[in-house]
């Protein structure tokens, strides 16, 4: 056996999803590892399973074939399905997953509206909130329990030039020493601010180190 | 009366002591020697002779001036170089014997290995000392279209893959002939930058290409600088397709083979095989 790479937060073997019913992997063979700190973009066209990767990672989803081994928290996939109990409202939402993650209500109710800024809605059920209310929720939380990986698909895309800029400066400023993986299809966003790339297509998944080069790679695929 | 003679040695087993003949006849005739590369020249003198393996000397010395090429075939050449410096000497040498062909078609005087003795106009008659030959090395050369100098209509060798050169990253070489296509828009490969004469000369060449589902745009050139012919080649399916191109060279200079990845790409493989180069046509 190796020595271990204290530097290393996530490694995935061999990963591979194919979902039930169908006869086509989403991916397969799927490896890499993302430092503590490490920022790496998941690029793909619609389709070609960002999100169920980001799922994966997330514990959501279980995959076909391989392994995630985690050695740092990490978020729920924070995007525009919320993640929450719909019936519930945000306030008791918010008072579950302080439960859950041994973490002081009033201490997260008060760092979430800051962030968040919904208000009295929190006391309205998760169901009725629009999208772009659930992102907020869902980020506000995510920010206020500190993890130190975050698992983003597309957040930062929903609500206003306001919210996406709290959203750049929580994220990439505030939190500047984290790790995170984030699907999105904004390449400057990417380019700015990821390390490392993985595209995702037709079933295969290759890993750039250079950004830039995942990003033209995608932009063709994207127009071809 | 004002005499100069150039010598330009070739790779040749005989060149050292032929040069050192030629040197210690001219300066019993009274001539100045010089020798070394074109840099360390001094001033030239009216009655001297230049004893050098610089090629470059070739284009700053006026042709009626122009003398001796000592040459054996070029086959002494490795065959396969697959580093830099192996690179750099064979495309030294081609120059060399490019040079020598435009001088030997203006009328310089040409000594084989064999020969003890030649003679120069002014300089008189010049003998070299015996020898102990090595045997020379009788395997296939790129430089194998200098085998008679000038290149006839027909002369040819074959370009060793791994004489060109496989950017890497941000680096110009250092990949291999067998190269995976996914990136961004780039060029793929290089070289061998070996000199050609007047003519017209074909290469062709063969790539083993897997398109693993994409259509690499891919795009091959032959030139001498800027000045090219090419051929664009979406490929789509996989196999082994050769490439032809024909480029009339007006002037001695180094030719270049380069293939592009046109546009970036997600899936694919390609991989160069040998080059052959040959010539058409004369100028």
């Amino acid at each position: 056996m190796g020595p271990v790479d204290e530097t290393i937060g996530l490694r995935v073997e061999n990963l591979a999803k194919t979902y039930h019913g169908s006869t086509r992997s989403l991916f397969d063979g799927l490896n890499f590892t993302v430092a503590r700190n490490g920022r790496l973009a998941i690029l793909g066209r619609n389709g070609q399973g960002k999100s169920t990767l980001i799922k994966m990672l997330g514990g959501v989803l279980p995959p076909t074939q391989g392994s995630i081994k985690w050695k740092m928290s990490s978020s729920w996939p924070i995007g525009l399905g919320g993640g929450f109990q719909g019936s519930l409202s945000g306030l008791d939402n918010i008072r579950f997953l302080s439960r859950i993650y041994d973490r002081d209500f009033r201490d997260i109710l008060e760092r979430v509206d800051s962030f968040a800024e919904l208000g009295s809605a929190l006391k309205n059920p998760v169901k009725i909130y629009s999208s772009g209310m659930r992102a907020r929720l869902a980020f506000g939380l995510s920010l206020a329990i500190e993890f130190d990986c975050y698992l983003i698909d597309e957040l930062v895309s929903v609500g206003d030039a306001r919210f996406q800029r709290k959203c750049n400066e929580e994220l990439f400023q505030a939190r500047a020493n984290r790790a995170f993986m984030m699907a999105s299809h904004d390449v400057h966003m990417i380019a700015a601010h990821c390390d490392q790339a993985l595209v995702i297509e037709s079933g295969k998944a290759k890993l750039f180190d250079d950004v830039g080069e995942a990003v033209d790679i995608y932009t063709w695929l994207r127009s071809s | 009366m004002m005499r100069r003679l150039f010598v330009l040695l070739l790779d040749t087993v005989s060149t050292e002591v032929w040069s050192k003949a030629v040197a210690d006849d001219a300066r019993s005739r009274g001539w100045d020697v010089i020798e070394g590369p074109v840099a360390n020249w001094p001033k030239l003198t009216d009655r001297c002779v230049v004893v050098s393996d610089d090629p470059d000397w070739g284009i700053i010395v006026p042709p009626v001036e122009c003398a001796v090429i000592m040459m054996t075939p070029p086959s002494i050449v490795d065959g396969r170089p697959n580093d830099s410096e192996a690179k750099e000497k064979l495309a030294l040498a081609s120059a060399r014997y490019a040079k020598a062909a435009a001088m030997l078609a203006g009328g310089g005087v040409r000594v084989d290995s064999e020969m003890t003795s030649f003679t120069l106009a002014d300089l008189g008659n010049v003998t070299r000392p015996d020898y102990t030959s090595r045997p020379l090395k009788r395997s296939p050369s790129p430089l194998d279209y200098f085998a008679t100098i000038p290149p006839p209509v027909g002369a040819a060798a074959v370009w060793p893959a791994e004489i060109m050169a496989f950017p890497k990253g941000s680096e110009l070489d250092g990949g291999k002939p067998d190269m995976d296509l996914t990136g961004r828009a780039r060029l793929l490969f290089h070289g061998p930058h070996l000199y050609l004469t007047p003519g017209l000369w074909r290469v062709t060449f063969q790539i083993s290409v897997d398109p693993e589902g994409d259509v690499p745009p891919l795009r091959f050139e032959w030139k001498h600088g800027e000045d090219m012919v090419y051929c664009d080649a979406p490929i789509n399916q996989s196999g082994r397709y050769e490439i032809r191109l024909e480029r009339r060279w007006e002037v001695v200079g180094p030719s270049q083979i380069t293939g592009w990845l046109m546009q970036a790409i997600f899936n694919g493989r390609l991989e160069l095989h040998d080059c052959r180069i040959e010539k058409l046509a004369d100028a």
